[in-house]
């Protein structure tokens, strides 16, 4: 079992049909996040899974037929999705490449997923992942590109959704098969 | 009230109505709204969505709720036909499917045999380079034949043309899984679901490509395909009545065929079946003609059972069936037939009171046709 904590310090937000970016984000409260890693939890900083979105999407751009699953319009970059009518997977203007909060949530599925996967003898990899309930649609988003992109028949995605005193769950199970 | 018009909709189980009725209460929130109201509305359609899913051995993507069957039909003609081209269906269609592929697209309506069946062989004859979709039902509302639907599936694959199946009448009675179609329509209410909801599935590789067209617009639930607020209450009772459906199925019509047999067993007057009995058929489903008899004028003669003539939602047209001429019977017999359907709640000796009932009417009626 690993415990990870994903510290917002984008302040991005995201809608069913739109995506927005906060003003950037102060600096992390360090002692917060150093008590965190003493109660043996890892700590996840989304600027780190935004710059690796970013050169996951510079490199699709180089050459988009490596994945169909994404298209352009415009300056926009969408992600083909079976559940929703629209992803917006990131914004690319010349050299300046913004991922979107789908492909950032992606990106950690991904990194939760590939660290796992070192515990071989283990048979079925469920990653719990616990957010509130105002992200549903860009943790749903964010699965489904990293389940239709990478996923095993191995591993689960348990997305719970709760409000800040964790007094009411909701869950959902996603797997690569749902898509 | 003995009722045995199954097929043109089913009581709801009081199963489905708990779950309806707790939907109703508690999650009455938009599904798409992000808080928590929201989610678990969102939650509890998905779980519906789900059920589908296995139901029809298919992805829960590839699941999109609606109205019921009628809007799915038209969403899976007219979506895939939106720019014209050539369709193929069949004489026996419900009407929902027969009349959005006649306008403004070039149709071909096969026709059928004396038991109401497609040949595979006519599929194959017809599809043509402009073919862009064949459209067979599972199974009939009338006369509940059970179409080839998987040999028909392999040849439309082939040829590369989706094939849409209308599954409203069989989807109670009938394995769903593997059926090979790219489009599929069901409705709850004739699953002892609620009525105002059904599913169309289409599988992903047509909307991957965008094959299908949306006919309503605007808030882009359900991929887009489907605008409009899912209805959580009557998506919740289709998912119920799913689930009750794949626990009983087998054994449900085991049981379904035997009333029919008792019921039959038991009817003492003169008939014609227009329906069969054996695996082709489905197994709740009984069409004949009373010999000598006027079916109209028999339904007001039977008091305490509730059957029906010809389709239910065709029945004020004054056109003699559709389906029953399609198979060739002469109009005497259609004039004296009767459309019967046992159900969930039927018991033996419902049956076999209905069978007496239907026996004397038809008598008093014979009897009375012949003093006029």
């Amino acid at each position: 079992m690993l415990y990870d904590v994903i510290y917002n310090d984008l302040g991005m937000a995201c809608g069913t049909d739109s995506c927005s970016i906060a003003p950037a984000a102060a600096e992390p409260d360090l002692g917060a996040l150093n008590e965190i890693a003493r109660a043996g939890f890892t700590v996840t900083r989304e600027r780190t899974l935004r710059n690796r979105a970013t050169r996951a999407m510079k490199a699709w751009l180089k050459d988009p037929a490596t994945d169909r699953r994404f298209y352009r319009e415009g300056d926009e970059v969408y992600f083909r999705s079976r559940s929703y009518e629209r992803v917006l997977a990131g914004v690319a203007r010349e050299n300046h490449v913004v991922p979107r909060c789908p492909l950032i949530v992606g990106e950690y599925f991904a990194g939760y997923f590939s660290r796992l996967r070192a515990f071989t003898a283990c048979g079925h990899r469920y990653v719990v992942d616990i957010n509130s309930f105002a992200d549903r649609d860009k943790i749903l988003k964010g699965a489904e590109i990293y389940l239709r992109r990478a996923g095993r028949d191995d591993e689960t995605i348990i997305a719970v959704f709760t409000d800040p005193a964790c007094a009411e769950l909701v869950e959902m199970c996603l797997t690569a098969d749902d898509f | 009230m003995i009722y045995l018009d199954h097929q043109a909709t089913t009581p709801t189980d009081p199963a489905v109505l708990i779950a309806m009725t707790e939907a109703s209460e508690r999650h009455f929130a938009n599904p798409a709204s992000p808080h928590r109201p929201g989610v678990e509305a969102f939650q509890l359609i998905e779980k519906a969505r789900a059920s589908l899913a296995r139901f029809l051995g298919a992805r829960k993507s590839e699941i999109y709720f609606t109205s019921g069957a009628t809007e799915a039909n038209n969403l899976a003609v007219k979506g895939i036909a939106a720019h014209g081209g050539h369709v193929i269906t069949t004489a026996v269609e419900h009407k929902s499917v027969l009349d959005c592929c006649t306008f403004p697209r070039e149709v071909t309506v096969l026709p059928v045999d004396r038991e109401g069946r497609v040949s595979v062989r006519s599929v194959l004859d017809n599809l043509r380079e402009d073919t862009v979709l064949v459209s067979v039902m599972l199974a009939n509302n009338e006369v509940g034949t059970i179409q080839p639907v998987r040999e028909i599936a392999r040849i439309t694959r082939q040829a590369g043309v989706p094939l849409h199946c209308d599954a409203t009448q069989g989807a109670g009675y009938l394995d769903m899984a593997g059926l090979g179609v790219d489009l599929l329509s069901l409705s709850g209410h004739k699953i002892y679901g609620p009525k105002g909801v059904g599913a169309l599935f289409v599988s992903n590789e047509l909307t991957d490509i965008g094959a299908v067209s949306p006919l309503l617009h605007g808030g882009g639930q359900e991929r887009g395909l489907r605008a409009g607020t899912l209805n959580t209450a009557g998506i919740v009772g289709l998912g119920a009545a799913v689930d009750l459906v794949v626990a009983h199925r087998a054994e449900e019509a085991r049981r379904l065929s035997r009333l029919r047999g008792l019921f039959l067993d038991e009817l003492s007057v003169d008939f014609d079946l227009n329906s069969g009995t054996d695996a082709g058929f489905l197994p709740h489903v009984l069409n004949i003609s009373l010999r000598g008899a006027d079916a109209q004028q028999l339904l007001p003669a039977l008091s305490d059972v509730a059957v029906s003539t010809g389709s239910a939602c065709n029945s004020t047209s004054q056109r003699p069936s559709h389906v029953l001429t399609a198979m060739g019977l002469p109009p005497a017999r259609i004039k004296s037939s009767i459309r019967l359907s046992f159900g969930r709640f039927t018991t033996e000796q419902e049956a076999v009171r209905a069978a007496r009932s239907i026996s004397a009417a038809a008598r008093h009626g014979s009897a009375e046709l012949d003093a006029a």
